[in-house]
């Protein structure tokens, strides 16, 4: 293996999967620099769990191979995962099991070098959480906290978090969030994790993924992806044209008099573009990752109805 | 982390193995209890007539086939297995575990009622009829193959299958393999083995849809 794989705390070459006739994940190529927080964007269904699941060897991809820490998915060996920390989507854990029993259940599993009871126990007593109290009446919150402090005993070397904020409201979000930043973040962990709440990714994420019908279609800085992306509004007196396609353009619709495209890139040929079909003015916006997001994933859209109404006397 | 694993299992058993025994133990307690008319094996002769031995037995026939569904259908819908089958341990220890578990509570569930209803007809005075210990052999022998029926059940819960009935196949196809044995009992050595070969074939299937079905 060459020098380069080895800084690549996850390679993905080529992860295919179709569940029947419908292809979920589309030959994902992709690597995550160790060290790196990578965040997994996509609509529901856009493929992130399926992904996931796959490197962790929950699913078995149809084609295609990857490696976490050096080693391939397919042979993890049980040193190699106890080196990985997995947060299934919707924190799964035994109901029947008070927390103390959770902790003990999941530290048979593991060396005794290589847990850290006291730092779990400082995580839960940060969350406030009784070691007594029972898995199944714990709040959904509750649990994606004993999850995580569950995953973070054994001082794992790369995290992959699937959706791990889902089903939470948002003050519960927040604060998990925050835990969960200032908690996993540490030199040279790797964090992998999937959502589709962008505010979540942005704070947190220094690389971000977007899957669109399981097909990466973005992978690069976030910075980058919120700096290259525009809304761009073209206003029109009298029908509204379609803009032709060209390479940048990721989405576009028409708005009564207007039509706003998003543009990876805007430039000479855009600007080019937007003239020759007569547009009167041209504004340019930035977006936020959200927008961004939005505008990325949503796909093609009918155009929105004028409203026309005739103003009463009120 | 062989005992870890072998304690939640036997923990998540435990309330199916209490009912299932309770169960067994109403139906052999019934005749003697008041208001219960059924007469059961009240004026028979135990292992005989085979009436109270066999209806312990179907009871736990179908506690097996409830330990081989809860320890696969319940683990695939409350998504634990996600969770357990990430745990630094070979996915195949983890099943073997989960079957050595569920065979053991098969086998006790089966045979304590057995055992006991055998150790009540031994006591003189308990009933008028003459009894031999030689005369249990049948009931042993389908608690032998009982193990079968659990592993069938473990099979259709773990297999993935796109609708109902295909996915009880395996353990549709148990059942009718243990009567099919039945049919071997002039034999009690061809029966033995050819209880051992369907359970070898149910155990080496069991691994390899473990190993390569999608757990999602």
């Amino acid at each position: 293996m060459s020098g380069d794989n080895r800084s690549d705390a996850i390679k993905i070459d080529g992860l295919t999967k179709h569940y029947g006739s419908r292809r979920v994940v589309d030959s994902i190529k992709l690597r995550v620099p160790a060290g790196c927080v990578y965040g997994l964007l996509g609509r529901n269904g856009a493929g992130k769990s399926t992904l996931i699941k796959m490197l962790l060897g929950m699913v078995q991809p149809d084609v295609g191979r990857a490696t976490l820490l050096d080693e391939d998915i397919t042979q993890l060996r049980p040193q190699t995962r106890s080196r990985i920390a997995y947060l299934a989507e919707g924190h799964p854990l035994y109901r029947w099991m008070t927390v103390a029993g959770a902790v003990r259940f999941t530290q048979g599993f593991y060396e005794r070098e290589a847990w850290h009871e006291g730092f779990l126990g400082s995580i839960l007593d940060h969350f406030g959480i009784s070691p007594k109290a029972k898995i199944g009446r714990l709040s959904n919150g509750e649990r994606a906290q004993v999850s995580l402090a569950l995953a973070l005993a054994s001082d794992p070397q790369l995290l992959i978090l699937d959706d791990p904020t889902l089903g939470l409201d948002t003050v519960v979000r927040r604060d998990f969030l925050e835990s969960m930043i200032h908690l996993i973040q540490r030199s040279g962990r790797t964090i992998l994790f999937s959502s589709h709440i962008l505010g979540d990714v942005e704070r947190v994420a220094d690389r971000i993924g977007i899957m669109v019908d399981g097909v990466m279609r973005i992978d690069c800085p976030t910075d980058h992806f919120k700096t290259q992306l525009r809304r761009v509004v073209l206003d029109f007196t009298g029908s509204v044209p379609r803009f032709p396609d060209c390479a940048g353009l990721v989405s576009q619709r028409q708005i009564g008099g207007k039509l706003e495209l998003v543009v990876v890139g805007y430039g000479e040929e855009h600007a080019a573009l937007a003239e020759s079909l007569g547009a009167e003015s041209v504004e340019m916006m930035e977006l936020n990752l959200e927008d961004a997001f939005i505008a990325y994933t949503r796909g093609e859209t009918r155009p929105l109805p004028s409203l026309e109404w005739e103003p009463v006397g009120c | 982390m062989l005992k870890t694993l072998a304690w939640k299992e036997s923990r998540e058993l435990l309330p199916l193995a209490v009912l299932a025994l309770v169960a067994q133990g109403l139906f052999f307690a019934a005749p003697w209890l008041p208001l219960v008319r059924w007469s059961g094996d009240r004026g028979t002769i135990p292992f005989v007539n085979q009436s109270a031995a066999t209806q312990l037995l179907y009871l736990a026939g179908i506690a097996a086939i409830a330990a081989g569904l809860w320890q696969t259908l319940w683990e695939s819908g409350r998504g634990t297995f996600q969770f357990l089958l990430h745990r630094p341990v070979e996915r195949s220890r983890v099943f073997t575990v989960k079957l050595a578990v569920g065979m053991a509570a098969t086998l006790l569930v089966a045979g304590l009622p057995i055992l006991i209803y055998a150790l009540w007809a031994a006591l003189p005075g308990t009933h008028a009829s003459p009894f031999f210990w030689s005369m249990t052999t049948w009931a042993w022998l389908i608690w032998f193959r009982l193990p079968i029926v659990y592993l069938g059940a473990f099979l259709s819960g773990l297999r993935p299958g796109r609708w109902f009935g295909s996915r009880a196949l395996p353990l549709a196809a148990a059942v009718l393999v243990v009567l099919f044995i039945f049919a071997l009992e002039q034999w009690p050595l061809a029966s033995l083995v050819a209880t051992l070969a369907v359970e070898a074939c149910f155990l080496s299937v069991i691994y390899r849809v473990a190993a390569t079905r999608d757990y999602s």
